[in-house]
């Protein structure tokens, strides 16, 4: 019996070496492909259910802490090394490679407020409630290398990025020398505190903080005198300068929204963040620039894109309570975020993608797949699958209600503007409305 | 004031003063010698001196520099003090002086210093400064945001060491020459002058060369050399054309040709060598013996049976056993005979016997059979034709043999290669029933057979076509060939003008259609006619016309629209769906049908469901379209999305495709390359101002190096072109 099957010459489609021209066993033209874009589409809607089927952004949690993390730092050279400081003043040392507690100090009476490092990475600095400024040596934990105690309570504290000097927060802002125990310079502008500062990374001298009066106060630690002060609706939680971009920050603020800042023109916002649902205490850019991750009082981190005005990803758990810190790692490939139910959790920054090493026909096609979810974004069938989120039920009712808040908001504004006298009532961009004064 | 005081040498000033002091004192003396007798004025000039302060008291001076100067130290020296007035006075009262003289003079008149701002003000204007001078620095980040946001395929950490891969050169480097073969030879190749460096473009060699040889000579040199190679590639190419050579005739003629130089030499060997002619002699009866023995040549082979049943019906193949024939005679032939003639004579009654032989085998078994006696009577008749044609078969042999002599002779005769026409124009005077080839076919210029036509005069084309003498250089000939066009491409560069002229205008000629022309020329006439006479008429009939077609130009609209409903009906109207794709569904190879393909249509094809009534169908003055389609509506895109700005833009987009399927691997990489990329477990720092900008400067510095290897490059190129390939290169990217 003679059986037929199918047989392919190895001459037609294989290279006699390696450096021989790919043979293409294919006919390119567009005539012979009638239905490449409904192909193409096709195969859109599938990475889009691809996408989310292989979503899995939670890697895993580290426990250990006794109370709610207050804030959390990743080293500048290491990347599996992490440090956080809970509600009872405990510092502890974590390897994120190996999910475990390195070392755990009781490093203050008290919150432990605020940590920072210095430039390599060698010594740590933390505020706490007990208005110490402690120095530790990241390889010797158990005792701290100096105590500076503070005249007024301290919130915020950050390091320069490339000198030996850092700066804290409290009553004013304080500009330290790492070997002097006497601030070298204080500025402050209105009596209020300082509940968050941060240096900029790329123009180092910069400084920008954050006050409880909602202001936010630009510094130059070169200068004698502050810059320049805004005021916004409500008050900023923190603050993050964009590590690629020099004159632009972002700050958490407590009516729901990011704001992101141009340090030059403080009165409108660059851009508005929306799809909070409570108040963000928390943000940290990647190191790319090109988008940040927000913790929120709503139980919820959010992924935006720092050129957009909606998030594209929420991560939550059932069990994961307020979300306190949240830190972007440097390689840009994780978030870490501390909550106040004592866990600190680690998370993939896109939640489908691979970890690991990828063949480079692996690598084409996640490139070729992103980039057809790009193409085909817009189309309803391929948004709708892409965007698709399961949210806790709180947020989603938190949602609904904020949106129905908004719109009736502006259906009064329409209402009021539509009976009065044309003009009497001007249509004020959202973006208007976040600031209140811009202070000289 | 200060800085005065610290660069003026301390001790020099206090000199100054001293001898100021002594010079007013001498003066005092003088005036008082002058006037001891005025002791009042004295007097009173002493009172007065009461109240300045006194010379004699000792000066508070320094006389060394220090570092810290004390304002209160520096002493007047008891100098009246310079006033700005009295400097003004001295300068000359120009009007340009006067706006200065009088913003100084302002100045000194107002003594009291304006009031300092309260601390609140100052701490806010000092902000202010700051702030702009801050914001004013921020702006050198500008170009690089705005570049990084726009840019395609960036890759975090921005710094990334370069790793350097090792040259070919930098590679060999390590190696180093050590036996001493190698060193010598080395040294042998060294000093060759004709070794091509890097550096330089031409070698030593070249170079000399180059210098030794004038361009003129060089010039002269290299196209002698060009030229013979061009005689020698036609030589080559003549050669292998006559190897092609078909033709049996051909190759007879050149056969008979060489028995017949054979038979020269051979007659001069007899005079010249006797012994060799003897030997000669003996190798052609050794052969004729041969023949004898073995009966090659006769008519009783494989391929002589085979040629003879063909013999009948083609000619050559007659001719073919002829030849084998004669040969076989002349081999055969006993010794003593020596007529020629009678031999071809009895050839040509052998070969008759062959051909007869051959043809009375089919006649009788045609005559044997009853179907086919009519055939064999056919048949004989034939034969008789044919004999007659070989008859005249011979009888154009012979002419042929004629012609190829006057041209042998003519050629001969002539050292400039003229090709007569005469034999051309014999033709059609030895087979006067035929007609001349048809004219469009004929390549020769179109007139003269035109004129042919009209004259119908046999002697008068013969005239002319003897009269006509083509000079070629290089025994071309240009006229016979078939296609016009072609005839102009392959017009070599010795052919006279004016009969390029020529060939031009039989190109018209040939192109020229008789309905056309018949058009242009009623046109012109028309023209002519509208110019001439009744052109005011014909202008105001037009007028009139447009008057009326504008006056009733909106007459039409019903129908149009009745037209346009019924387009977009057609249109609309569902239609069969031919899905068939070539090569699916198929079986190739032979023994395939088109009737398979045929089936395949049908059955890939999605019949249109029947139509219902349009919804328009009744309402005369409406058109409704009915494109919508509930099942696409879900799939397609209801608002323009932002980076586009025209629904073209989109769908332009949409229809390209970025994936494999459809593009080659580069391309499938350039379209896919993500925004930006990072690197797992790579550390990405901040941007840092001092690398950002010093890779700036180095890009610039970069680019400006480019330029001027380019310029080299371009220069080198002018001398020897083709031989660099990177110059090309970088000329293209910087083109780009």
């Amino acid at each position: 019996m003679k059986v037929k099957v199918l047989s392919r010459n190895p001459d037609q489609y294989l290279r006699e070496t390696k450096r021989d021209i790919p043979k293409i066993p294919r006919n390119y033209d567009p005539v012979q492909h009638p239905f490449e874009a409904a192909r193409e589409y096709v195969r859109a809607v599938n990475t889009a259910k691809l996408d989310r089927l292989f979503a899995k952004p939670f890697i895993g949690s580290l426990d250990g802490h006794r109370e709610g993390v207050q804030t959390l730092l990743c080293h500048p050279q290491s990347l599996s090394t992490l440090i956080s400081g809970s509600y009872d003043g405990e510092i502890r040392l974590w390897s994120l490679t190996e999910r475990k507690c390195l070392k755990a100090v009781q490093a203050h009476r008290g919150m432990v407020r605020s940590l920072c490092f210095n430039v390599t990475g060698s010594h740590l600095f933390s505020v706490g409630d007990d208005q110490n400024i402690n120095q530790w040596n990241i390889d010797n934990f158990d005792e701290p290398v100096s105590t500076i105690p503070s005249k007024s309570s301290l919130f915020a504290i950050d390091h320069h990025y490339n000198e030996a000097k850092f700066a804290t927060g409290g009553e004013a802002v304080e500009i330290w020398d790492e070997d002097r125990s006497h601030p070298i310079r204080s500025f402050s502008w209105g009596a209020d505190s300082i509940q968050a500062l941060k240096f900029n990374r790329v123009e180092t001298n910069i400084l920008a903080s954050c006050a409880a009066d909602r202001s936010i106060v630009l510094h130059d630690i070169r200068q004698a005198e502050p810059l320049r002060k805004v005021v916004l609706k409500m008050r900023s939680n923190a603050l993050c300068w964009n590590p690629m971009e020099a004159f632009l920050f972002t700050v958490a603020n407590e009516d729901y929204n990011c704001y992101s800042f141009d340090m030059r023109k403080l009165g409108t916002p660059v851009m508005v963040y929306m799809d909070h649902v409570s108040a963000v205490l928390d943000l940290d850019y990647s190191p790319t620039g090109r988008e940040f991750v927000t913790a929120s009082y709503d139980k919820t981190i959010r992924i935006f894109p720092a050129d957009k005005g909606r998030s594209r990803e929420i991560y939550h758990t059932k069990r994961m309570q307020r979300v306190t810190t949240v830190k972007y790692s440097r390689d840009d490939k994780y978030v870490v975020s501390g909550s106040d139910e004592m866990n600190i959790r680690l998370w993939k920054a896109h939640a489908s993608q691979k970890l690991g090493y990828l063949e480079p026909r692996e690598s084409a096609a996640s490139r070729y797949n992103e980039k057809l979810k790009d193409k085909y974004g817009h189309h309803p069938q391929v948004k709708r699958i892409l965007r698709h989120r399961h949210l806790p039920k709180h947020v989603y009712n938190a949602k609904k209600q904020n949106d129905e808040s908004r719109f009736s908001q502006k259906r009064k504004e329409g209402n009021r503007r539509a009976h009065s006298k044309p003009g009497a009532v001007p249509f004020v961009p959202e973006r208007k409305k976040v600031t209140l004064q811009e202070q000289e | 004031m200060k800085m005065t005081s610290l660069l003026a040498p301390v001790k020099l000033d206090d000199e100054m003063d001293e001898s100021y002091g002594y010079k007013d004192h001498v003066d005092d003396e003088g005036e008082t010698r002058q006037k001891k007798s005025d002791k009042h004025g004295r007097l009173i000039r002493s009172i007065a001196r009461l109240d300045e302060p006194k010379l004699s008291q000792k000066k508070i001076t320094r006389s060394e520099p220090g570092k810290i100067i004390d304002d209160q130290a520096l002493s007047t020296g008891g100098l009246r003090p310079v006033s700005v007035g009295a400097l003004l006075r001295k300068s000359d009262s120009s009007a340009s002086d006067a706006a200065i003289k009088r913003k100084i003079g302002a100045g000194t008149r107002s003594k009291v210093l304006a009031q300092p701002l309260r601390q609140t003000e100052a701490r806010k204007a000092q902000r202010a400064v700051a702030y702009e001078e801050v914001s004013k620095d921020l702006k050198k980040w500008d170009p690089i945001v705005k570049s990084n946001r726009v840019a395609e395929g960036m890759s975090f950490p921005l710094d990334q060491t370069k790793l350097h891969i090792q040259t070919t050169s930098e590679y060999v480097k390590r190696y180093q020459t050590k036996t001493e073969l190698e060193q010598q030879i080395e040294a042998l190749v060294g000093a060759s002058k004709s070794n091509l460096t890097k550096t330089t473009i031409l070698t030593e060699a070249e170079k000399e060369a180059l210098q030794a040889m004038s361009v003129q000579e060089a010039d002269f040199r290299r196209q002698e050399l060009a030229k013979a190679r061009a005689l020698l590639s036609y030589k080559e190419q003549k050669q292998k054309w006559q190897s092609k050579i078909k033709s049996k005739n051909y190759h007879r003629h050149l056969r008979r040709g060489k028995r017949k130089e054979e038979e020269k030499n051979f007659e001069e060997l007899q005079k010249t060598n006797p012994d060799a002619a003897l030997e000669q002699l003996e190798r052609l009866d050794q052969k004729r013996l041969e023949e004898r023995h073995t009966l090659k040549h006769r008519n009783m082979g494989k391929w002589a049976r085979h040629t003879a049943s063909r013999a009948k019906t083609d000619k050559n193949a007659r001719e073919a056993l002829q030849d084998q024939l004669r040969i076989s005679r002349k081999l055969t032939e006993k010794l003593k005979s020596n007529d020629t003639d009678e031999d071809e004579e009895e050839d040509m009654d052998d070969m008759d016997e062959v051909v007869r032989a051959a043809e009375d085998t089919i006649n009788n078994e045609a005559k044997s059979n009853p179907w086919m006696m009519a055939r064999a009577e056919e048949l004989d008749e034939e034969r008789k034709g044919d004999l007659g044609d070989i008859d005249e078969a011979f009888e154009k042999l012979e002419a042929e043999e004629e012609q190829m002599d006057v041209r042998r002779r003519s050629r001969k005769e002539s050292c400039s290669y003229m090709r007569v026409r005469a034999e051309a124009a014999r033709k059609p005077k030895k087979t006067e029933q035929k007609q001349p080839k048809p004219l469009a076919n004929r390549s020769r210029p179109q007139k003269k057979p035109q004129r042919h036509s009209e004259s119908d005069d046999d002697s008068d084309w013969v005239a002319d076509a003897e009269g006509e003498t083509e000079l070629v250089s290089g025994g071309e000939m240009i006229a016979d060939t078939r296609n016009v066009t072609n005839a102009q491409t392959a017009t070599p560069k010795g052919v006279s003008a004016p009969h390029q002229k020529n060939a031009k205008q039989s190109v018209h000629d040939t192109d020229i259609d008789p309905r056309d022309v018949i058009k242009k020329v009623d046109r012109t006439d028309a023209r002519q006619v509208g110019i001439d006479g009744d052109g005011q008429d014909e202008d105001s009939d037009e007028e009139q016309r447009n008057l009326i077609a504008e006056a009733f130009a909106d007459d039409n609209v019903v129908e149009e629209f009745k037209r346009e409903k019924e387009e977009v009906a057609e249109v609309q109207k569902p239609k069969d769906i031919d899905l068939s794709l070539p090569g699916w569904g198929e079986w190739t190879g032979a023994g395939t049908s088109k009737q398979s393909l045929k089936n395949k249509r049908k059955k890939f094809t999605v019949k249109a469901p029947k139509s219902k009534a349009r919804k328009d169908k009744f309402l005369p003055g409406v058109i409704i379209s009915e494109r919508h389609d509930e099942k696409i509506v879900p799939h397609q895109i209801k608002e323009l999305p932002f980076p586009f700005t025209t629904v073209a833009q989109l769908q332009s987009t949409i229809r390209t495709p970025i994936g494999k399927t459809w593009n080659t691997e580069a391309a499938f990489d350039e379209l896919t390359m993500p925004k930006y990329t990072t690197k797992m477990g790579a550390i990405i720092e901040p941007l840092k101002a001092k690398n950002v900008f010093k890779r700036q400067k180095r890009k610039k510095s970069e680019g400006f190096v480019e330029d001027e290897e380019i310029s080299a490059l371009a220069k080198s190129e002018v001398v020897q072109a083709g031989r660099n390939r990177r110059g090309k290169k970088l000329k293209s990217e910087i083109l780009v």
